[in-house]
């Protein structure tokens, strides 16, 4: 009893202290929210205008060697040394293969305890953006999708650093390095049932929109996916290339409308109102599409790193290589160093090892290759390996993704 | 208690010290003082974080600056206001989906009063056979992950708008069922209801189990029907732990991700929650938190609702100084049709749907169903590079023992703690019954619940990034995890520890006092020891949450504080659905042990507290 009385104590005790000390802290607290806004600002202009004081962020980055400080010659002795002083390494990742990359790395460096964390691409986006809004300066390396807002956002903020080994720096193709390191391209694209069908039933991206295909067409839902949303986008900016295959397809020019300003925007309007079915994710579609048995012949997107199923004989898909005008659009991994990483050496030392052939071997798998020409595809991966697609326009779905996300729910949804 | 000595003091003499005194004697009286001190914790937990959201939503965002001209990062606008309420994507984005979420949420929350009331009246108050099986399967449908019932649902139900091969009817039939039973409102009514009847079933038993028989038998004995007791009695008295469960129940459904995604983007019926994910995705996090704050209001409505309902309706102390009496309800020749039936309900969504489950974890590749296809790899397999793209079986897995320790310290720390404050918050609400004190520390206990996770998640690194007064730098801490699940949690908590506090009797407290107690000894020694099963409840519903909760800690895991919730993603990205399953189970076997621990540490008082 008297235990339980003390305990009791304790625990009033513990809260009341508590109690004590939010009065104080709570109003210090709304400070970081208003200190958290103009904190990103000021980064921006010291940076440009140099004084003789450096700020916090170009100590960094001259300890670091990476910006304005990177040095002439990498000298990847001493990098090592400092990598296995700092002895730990934080990597972001929207990749769940990345815990096998990280034992490899652990294998090569076992004085480094690295940490490999996989998210969602969208809250690496958002992790990183906070840690960098805080100050919390925690991850080291970014290993993850999300183009637009790197593009967008993070690298005009500099929450994220290149960083390429120099004796990559004339391997990797340049549209590769910019703004930061391209680690591999995936492609997405539309697949057909290849048990009902030898070809492709469609051969023009107009054929999506043709009511003979309505509610037949299985994509992972674009209202809940910023990336199948933004591969549309990306491909409503080829609007010529997808006027002259309406001309092919309908045998006139097309007739733009009100809101359609060109053929890009048409396609969109069109593709929104066939009725497109929304799935969960991409299994669902690889079993809406091309589940083994089925009778009725449909139409899917679909990242083709899930060609897989077909190899292992689970499943029975290929994509429309025909299509007019492409096969679909391929997305870039990027790798990068965070902001005032904690472990700016063990970051690079990571950066080199995932560029590496051993350090890309998780991720080389059908439907994904390197931007490293020397690393091979696998075999199964050749074949895709020359599909005509299009490039994931970072810059314009940054600026525009609200906007057709408006105008495809608009389109979608309004009978 | 401030009215008790009004002649005491003289006004007109020393007005300042006779109202610091009053004011002293307010602030000692225990359930002002301990509403004080959850205030104060709330605010800091809970109203920093949503005042943070409001924030966001009224300034100009740095995406904003491609649309808006002539403003600057961070100045005041109505933009995202007007933008969500008032524009031609308004009835899309918002109200339509809004009146979805209305409709599926009430009718979930009506299918699940049903339901769990049911089952709970069955457990506690008849001698059907099996009680102690159903009351352990009763909580098996809340620990599965949301969209298993929902993913159960299309295999019997599918038809051809999801494409693939015919669902299980259409194969029996040769006829796919219509639109309207395979997807959109009425499947994700059911398999929400069935999903979330544990509120009910919970709060009702508990609210059950401390009914007195005398009461019925009293009015039995009078003459009234069975009818007229159960209206007239046990409905009144049960009536706040319905009321508590329609809220948890109504919020929840709202709040829900899962069924709506499986069952609703097909046929394009979209729920409030959806739309909030989906504007979160594309990046317009203050256009989503508009929308937020519109389920955090509806939230706020129904709560209101709820306070008024037992605000006139008088609340019944069952809990008196008498001893306990529950008389079983003998069903007669009722007891073989009604068990069957409860024993069919449960088969269908609690049994079925671990078994498949469990089945698929034992099979080498999923959905062949061949004696030859049975394995143990995901369990116990070495590393191969054939399956799992060469992850070892979980059972050999270091990273899956050292997940299973986060997640269960985890769970434990922050439901025993969530349980403690809900407790004391109930305490507090129900003695300072009607007090604005009271009503607005139960409104803000309740906001968490309805805010959706990732933006608590996202809200809680810039509150915790770096030290502030004496709070040090929690980021990337396990604390911090423990914090914003405590948070998260109390909700349920305040919840259970409202209904058990309502019906302990005053009487109780004033005997103590009586014999000398003071007011912590009464709280103690008499109050906590008889809302027990609300402790309990509060501890089980938090300790099950927390140990499925992903979106919440996402972005406040760091690789050391890796729990198995996040494992499970990560195989099922991965393509290892198998040993996702496997993962699954993993974690309803650990929920089951905690809940037979709970059981067995409160020397069976589960068990006896709901009547087994």
């Amino acid at each position: 009893m008297r235990k339980m009385h003390r305990l009791m104590a304790l625990i009033v005790v513990l809260i009341l202290l508590a109690g004590c000390a939010q009065p104080t802290a709570a109003p210090a607290a709304a400070d970081p929210t208003k200190a958290s806004v103009p904190a990103t600002e000021p980064a921006a202009p010291i940076a440009n205008t140099p004084e003789p004081v450096l700020t916090e962020q170009e100590e960094w980055l001259k300890a670091a060697g990476l910006g304005d400080y990177t040095p002439e010659a990498q000298d990847w002795a001493s990098i090592e040394a400092a990598a296995k002083v700092e002895g730990t390494l934080v990597v972001y990742s929207n990749s769940s293969r990345v815990a096998t990359a990280a034992e490899a790395f652990a294998a090569l460096y076992p004085e480094i305890k690295i940490e490999a964390l996989d998210m969602g691409g969208a809250d690496v986006i958002t992790k990183v953006r906070e840690e960098q809004n805080a100050g919390a300066f925690t991850g080291d390396v970014w290993l993850s999708a999300g183009g637009p807002d790197i593009v967008g956002e993070f690298m005009p903020a500099k929450y994220l650093w290149k960083f390429i080994p120099d004796d990559l720096a004339g391997v990797i193709p340049p549209e590769a390095q910019d703004p930061i390191v391209t680690t591999s391209t995936e492609i997405f694209g539309w697949v057909y049932n290849t048990e009902l069908n030898d070809t492709c039933p469609i051969d023009n991206w107009w054929a999506l929109t043709d009511p003979a295909w309505s509610g037949k067409i299985y994509i992972k839902d674009p209202m809940n996916s910023a990336e199948d949303l933004g591969m549309l986008i990306s491909a409503t900016t080829h609007a010529d290339e997808l006027a002259a295959a309406y001309k092919d397809y309908f045998g006139t020019d097309p007739v733009l409308e009100e809101d359609t300003p060109d053929a890009g925007w048409l396609w969109l309007k069109k593709f929104a109102q066939n009725s497109p079915v929304g799935t969960p994710g991409g299994d669902e579609t690889v079993e809406a599409v091309g589940s083994l048995g089925m009778t009725d012949s449909y139409i899917g997107w679909l990242p083709l790193s899930k060609y897989r199923t077909v190899l292992k004989g689970e499943a029975a898909f290929a994509p429309c290589e025909t299509l007019n005008p492409v096969v679909g659009v391929q997305k870039r991994n990027y790798v990068a160093i965070i902001n005032q990483s904690p472990h700016p050496n063990a970051a690079k030392l990571f950066v080199k090892f995932i560029l590496s052939a051993e350090g890309f071997a998780p991720w080389n798998q059908v439907g994904q290759y390197s931007s490293i020409p020397a690393i091979e595809p696998i075999a199964d991966a050749l074949p895709f390996a020359d599909l005509k697609v299009w490039n994931f326009e970072n810059l314009f779905v940054y600026e525009n993704i609200t906007a057709f996300r408006d105008f495809y729910a608009l389109n979608l949804l309004s009978k | 208690m401030k009215s008790m000595n009004p002649g005491t003091h003289n006004p007109a003499r020393q007005p300042i010290f006779a109202l610091l005194r009053r004011f002293f004697r307010w602030l000692t009286t225990p359930h002002v003082f301990l509403a004080i001190l959850m205030l104060i914790l709330m605010i800091y937990l809970i109203v920093i974080p949503l005042g943070r959201m409001v924030e966001t939503t009224l300034t100009v965002q740095k995406k904003d600056l491609i649309t808006l001209k002539g403003v600057a990062e961070g100045d005041f606008t109505f933009y995202h206001w007007t933008r969500m309420l008032f524009t031609k994507i308004s009835k899309i984005i918002l109200y339509a989906p809004l009146r979805n979420s209305l409709v599926v949420s009430a009718g979930a929350t009506l299918f699940a009063f049903f339901l769990g009331a049911m089952m709970a009246w069955l457990v506690v108050r008849t001698d059907m056979p099996g009680r102690n099986i159903i009351n352990n399967l009763a909580i098996v449908p809340y620990m599965m992950p949301s969209w298993t019932i929902a993913m159960a649902w299309t295999v019997l139900f599918k038809n051809r708008t999801m494409g693939g091969t015919p669902g299980l009817l259409e194969y029996l039939f040769g006829q796919g069922p219509p639109d309207w039973l395979a997807y959109g409102p009425v499947p994700i009514i059911i398999s929400s209801g069935l999903h979330y009847y544990t509120f009910f079933f919970l709060f009702v038993s508990t609210a059950l189990i401390s009914i007195d028989s005398n009461l019925e038998e009293a009015a039995a004995m009078m003459g009234a029907s069975r009818a007229r007791i159960l209206r007239r009695i046990t409905f009144p008295i049960i009536l706040p732990a319905i009321l508590s469960g329609f809220i948890m129940t109504f919020s929840r459904v709202m709040g829900t991700f899962g069924g709506p995604n499986v069952l609703g983007v097909p046929v394009r019926y979209y729920t409030l929650s959806t739309m909030i994910r989906s504007t979160i995705k594309i990046g317009d996090t203050a256009d989503a938190f508009v929308l937020a704050i519109m389920l955090i209001l509806l939230a706020m409505i129904s709560i209101y609702i709820n306070q008024r309902a037992i605000g006139t309706k008088k609340s019944f102390e069952t809990i008196g100084g008498r001893g306990l009496f529950i008389r079983k309800t003998n069903l007669e020749r009722w007891k073989m049709p009604i068990t069957g039936l409860v024993v069919l309900i449960q088969f269908v969504i609690a049994v079925l749907p671990l078994g498949l489950l469990l089945l698929n974890t034992f099979m080498k590749s999923s959905g062949e169903y061949s004696l030859s296809n049975l394995t143990l790899q995901h369990w116990i397999g070495m590393s191969d590079p054939n399956f799992n793209d060469g992850l070892p079986g979980i059972f050999r897995n270091p990273q899956v023992y050292k997940a299973a320790w986060n997640s269960i310290r985890l769970a434990v720390v922050a439901s025993l703690l969530t349980a403690i404050l809900g407790v004391i918050l109930g305490y507090s609400i129900v003695k300072g019954k009607n007090t604005w004190l009271a009503k607005v520390i139960e409104q803000v206990a309740f906001i968490p619940y309805v805010i959706p996770g990732i933006a608590f998640g996202a809200i809680y690194i810039s509150m915790f990034a770096r030290p502030v007064g004496p709070i040090p730098a929690l980021y990337g801490t396990f604390a911090l995890l423990v914090l914003v699940s405590v948070a998260k949690n109390l909700p349920f908590s305040s919840r259970t520890g409202v209904s058990s506090m309502l019906q302990v009797s005053r009487e109780l407290e004033e005997a103590a006092s009586i014999a000398g107690a003071n007011a912590w000894r009464r709280f103690y020694r008499v109050i906590f020891p008889l809302t027990s099963g609300g402790f309990i409840s509060g501890f089980l519903l938090t300790f099950i949450s927390t140990m499925r909760e992903l979106s919440l800690i996402i972005l406040l895991v760091t690789p050391a504080t890796q729990v198995l919730s996040s494992l499970t993603m990560r195989y099922t990205e991965n393509g290892s659905e198998q040993q996702a399953d496997a993962v699954v189970i993993l974690l309803i076997a650990l929920i089951m042990i905690g809940n037979l621990l709970v059981g067995r540490f409160k020397k069976g008082s589960l068990q006896k507290g709901l009547g087994i």
